[in-house]
């Protein structure tokens, strides 16, 4: 008997799955391919795009980075020289005072600067204080500096190892104590 | 491609001749499949009509994957893990169960209806030839009402289209499991029909 309904949940299953599918199925899913199809680029342009946007983005990228820093001009730096009045300190006081009087020779590239750096200048002069005379100030331009020298170290020379008969430690010298002996018993010092 | 090969899968040189651009060869494809892949969609839906648009779906997702087909399991394996995967989506998907909400099924005496119960019932009447026609139609809700895991086994396994190593392939389950569960459906049917009176049932 068991065999028997085995038998029938097997007739079960295949009728309730004995359903034919449309027989159009296979132009309905063509149509649908032709349809995604014509509007779909083609599978290399896709394959393209996947490698060509990212590496557009990180060229991009790298050309954000290194550009800036390359193309930054090394032109000379504008400062303004600010003319301050300062309280007059006599030679004497200056001398005392331990300081010393600068030679007077003017700067060799100090030179005065034409009208039109006019608003560079009064950036720097902004920036400088506001005791600036803006009419009177000087303009030292100073050129760009070089870059650093290269800075070689030379490797550092080891200390000889010191022998190890020198780390014998000193003899020991303990001076003798002397403790002189009580004369009064402790009742008699409590009493004292 | 050796003659090997095409002893294995069969649908293999169509195939090559897909990947290669041959739309007819795809639509070759989906005639020789089609049953297959429909009655895989019908026994995880259990509607005709929702069983026709996940096996469309199915087929136009193979198509634009044949490319990453590498020959690893035969094309109709393939195929059905595609079709299964979109059945059970299709199954769990909220819209369906909103549709479901908004219009259910209703039967004679008021009660809604799950679509594997409107399937079963809808089949065609049995040719009773071993067992009796009551067992019959005692049988299809039984079927239709057991745990999903159980069922799927049952119907992929009792629709003769599908191999165990198949439908484990297509379940991503191991075969012993599908053996298990296509046994376990068996027996926990039989305790159904013990339940309502059939005798002799072991």
């Amino acid at each position: 008997m068991s065999a028997d309904f085995d038998k029938a949940i097997d007739r079960a299953v295949r009728e309730m799955l004995d359903v034919e599918p449309a027989a159009d199925l296979r132009g309905r899913v063509m149509d649908r391919i032709a349809r995604r199809g014509a509007g779909r680029r083609p599978a290399w342009i896709s394959k393209i795009g996947w490698v060509a946007v990212p590496l557009a983005a990180a060229a991009v990228l790298v050309l954000a980075l290194v550009l800036p820093s390359r193309q930054t001009p090394q032109r000379p730096v504008t400062v303004a020289h600010v003319e301050t009045t300062r309280p007059s300190v006599p030679a004497t006081e200056k001398s005392a005072a331990g300081l010393e009087q600068r030679p007077s020779s003017p700067n060799p590239r100090t030179r005065p600067v034409a009208r039109p750096q006019v608003p560079e200048r009064q950036a720097l002069t902004a920036a400088a204080g506001a005791d600036v005379d803006a009419a009177g100030a000087n303009i030292t331009v100073i050129e760009a500096l070089a870059g650093p020298a290269s800075i070689a170290v030379g490797r550092l020379a080891e200390p000889p190892a010191p022998a190890l008969s020198s780390i014998e430690p000193a003899p020991m010298h303990v001076e003798a104590l002397e403790i002189p002996a009580l004369s009064q018993t402790p009742r008699e010092r409590r009493e004292e | 491609m050796t003659a090997a090969e095409l002893a294995i899968d069969p649908d293999l040189e169509l195939v090559r001749r897909a990947q290669t651009g041959d739309v007819e060869a795809f639509g070759d494809l989906v005639e020789r499949n089609r049953r297959a892949v429909f009655r895989a969609a019908l026994a995880a839906v259990g509607s005709p009509a929702e069983a026709d648009d996940v096996t469309q779906d199915a087929f136009v997702t193979a198509f634009q994957k044949l490319g990453g087909f590498r020959g690893d399991s035969s094309f109709k394996t393939w195929l059905l893990a595609i079709a299964w995967r979109k059945a059970i989506d299709r199954r769990k998907s909220v819209t369906r169960w909103m549709q479901r909400l908004a219009a259910p099924q209703v039967t004679e005496s008021g009660d809604e209806r799950d679509p594997m119960q409107a399937l079963a019932s809808d089949a065609r009447s049995p040719e009773d030839t071993l067992v009796t026609a009551d067992l019959q139609r005692r049988l299809r809700p039984l079927i239709a009402s057991l745990p999903q895991k159980l069922r799927d086994a049952l119907l992929l396994a009792g629709s003769g289209d599908h191999s165990y190593e198949e439908i484990g392939q297509i379940l991503q389950i191991p075969i012993g499991t599908v053996k298990w569960r296509v046994s376990e459906a068996r027996k926990v049917l039989k305790q159904k029909l013990a339940a309502i009176g059939y005798t002799n049932v072991r």
